[in-house]
Formats: C-alpha cells, sequence, structure tokens
C-alpha cells in the first residue's frame, strides 16, 4: 500500500522550504510535446487523453482531468514563428492556433504546449 | 499547520511517481510529472548571460537571434515541451517572437530563436523560457 503524507511545508536541510500549496498550484497540470504536419502524433505529455486536429495550424488537446474553470493559462510555441494563441477554452479542453508573423495560419513541425491552473 | 523537513522525496511504489491531489479533490496527478524540469531568464544583448536559472549548466551564443542552453541533468528524450517567451527594452517599440528550433534540440540542449516582426533575427533583451517533461 502506498504511504500519504498531509504537509503544508517541506523543508530540506540546505536549499530552504516550500509551502506545499506551490507544488500543488505551481505544477503544470498539462503539457505536451506534438508533431503538427501530416497525421499530427502527441510525442508525449501530461494530462492529455487524446489531441484532435482541428484543421491547419490548429490542435485541441483534451484533458484527461478537467479544469475547474476556465480560468487557467494554456502557453504554447512552435518551431515555425512561434506566433500563436489559444481559444475555444473550457475546462476539458483548449483550442491553440499557430500562425506565421502575419497571423496566416499554418501547420507547426512541432507544437509544445504547457497548462497551469487548478484541476477541478 | 504540519511540516516535513526532509531532503528528497521518493515513491514509494514507484521511485519517480508521488501522487498529489487536485485542488479541487476530483482528480490526482503525477508530482515529478507536473514539475519543471527547468527554467531559464537570460538576456541575450551584447553577451548572453543568464540572470536566474534552474538545471542549466551553460548558455550559448549561437548567432544572432539564436541561443542554446544546456542542461544540468538531462532529458529522458527530446519530447519535452518549452514554453518561451522574449521582449526588447522596456520602451521599446518593437516586441519579439521567440520560436523552437527543433531539429538541433536535444536531450541535452534546447535551442530557440528570436525575431522581429519583419522575421528578421535579434537578439532579445529577456528570454524567458520553461521545461516541462521527463528527466533521464
Amino acid at each position: 500500500m502506498a504511504g500519504k503524507i498531509i504537509a503544508d511545508t517541506l523543508e530540506h536541510s540546505t536549499a530552504g522550504s516550500l509551502d506545499t500549496s506551490y507544488v500543488v498550484n505551481g505544477s503544470a497540470k498539462s503539457w505536451m510535446n506534438l508533431t503538427g504536419t501530416g497525421t499530427i502524433a502527441v510525442n508525449d505529455s501530461l494530462n492529455v487523453t487524446s489531441c484532435t486536429d482541428g484543421g491547419t495550424g490548429r490542435y485541441k488537446p483534451q484533458y484527461t482531468n478537467s479544469f475547474s474553470s476556465v480560468n487557467y493559462t494554456p502557453q504554447g510555441i512552435d518551431d515555425n514563428y512561434g506566433v500563436g494563441w489559444a481559444n475555444a477554452y473550457t475546462t476539458g479542453e483548449v483550442q491553440n492556433v499557430r500562425g506565421n508573423n502575419s497571423f496566416s495560419v499554418l501547420d507547426a513541425g512541432i507544437f509544445s504546449f504547457s497548462a497551469h491552473g487548478d484541476l477541478a | 499547520m504540519s511540516e516535513i523537513k526532509v531532503d528528497t522525496l521518493t515513491g514509494k511504489t514507484s521511485a519517480g511517481d508521488i501522487t498529489v491531489t487536485s485542488e479541487g479533490g476530483a482528480a490526482t496527478q503525477s508530482l515529478q510529472q507536473g514539475l519543471a524540469k527547468a527554467w531559464i531568464h537570460f538576456t541575450a544583448v551584447s553577451s548572453h548571460t543568464i540572470r536566474g536559472s534552474f538545471n542549466v549548466s551553460t548558455l550559448l551564443d549561437v548567432g544572432t537571434g539564436d541561443s542554446q542552453y544546456n542542461f544540468s541533468n538531462n532529458m529522458a528524450n527530446d519530447d519535452y515541451s518549452t514554453s518561451t517567451t522574449s521582449s526588447h527594452n522596456i520602451g521599446a517599440s518593437e516586441g519579439f517572437i521567440s520560436y523552437l528550433t527543433d531539429d538541433q534540440s536535444t536531450a541535452n540542449t534546447n535551442d530557440m530563436r528570436t525575431v522581429n516582426a519583419s522575421n528578421s533575427s535579434y537578439d532579445a533583451q529577456s528570454v524567458h523560457s520553461v521545461v516541462h517533461g521527463s528527466l533521464a
């Protein structure tokens, strides 16, 4: 049986202490590395059950465990122009759109994503 | 209030997997997988200088708008997630755009470029990068 510890603070012998709320609140709740051309492929991820190809430059990861509200912070970057935005927020998924420096939408070779916030 | 004084956290069932309960209590998630495995804040103007970092051993100036940092402890592979932003001096009229150079990022090196709105390479005043994924 796995052990369970309930604690508010972690203290290292030399590196200082940390309120465990920073561990829970400060950890990424989802991240993903995705190949975005052709048949898209999730190369590695956390808390992503699948990712929908929404058309050119549009990637929508679905979370295994949903966020508690839409007030979380998705971030992304790619290997094209690094230009992008997120829309169509829900607690269970978010559509990421990637573009060029003229804001024309195009597929990313690699799309790198993370999200912080509160899980349900 | 409870407090644990400890230098190392290790999973009991699996050394690399400690579970934390979500804020809402409805889910559990791996502590190790959610933690940032590296972060860096550096300036690329004049000379590349690290202002703050975690799990970064060296920062290299590969060329104009091209920066590369090496991990102290390597990632398991090159399938990690990177988030990066960059900026010019406060008050400058032009923002900078960051992007990955995936063909040059490996398990021990992360490479990125910064360009202006015209897609010309520029050294950014500040670059901020965070890495999530699995360590080796």
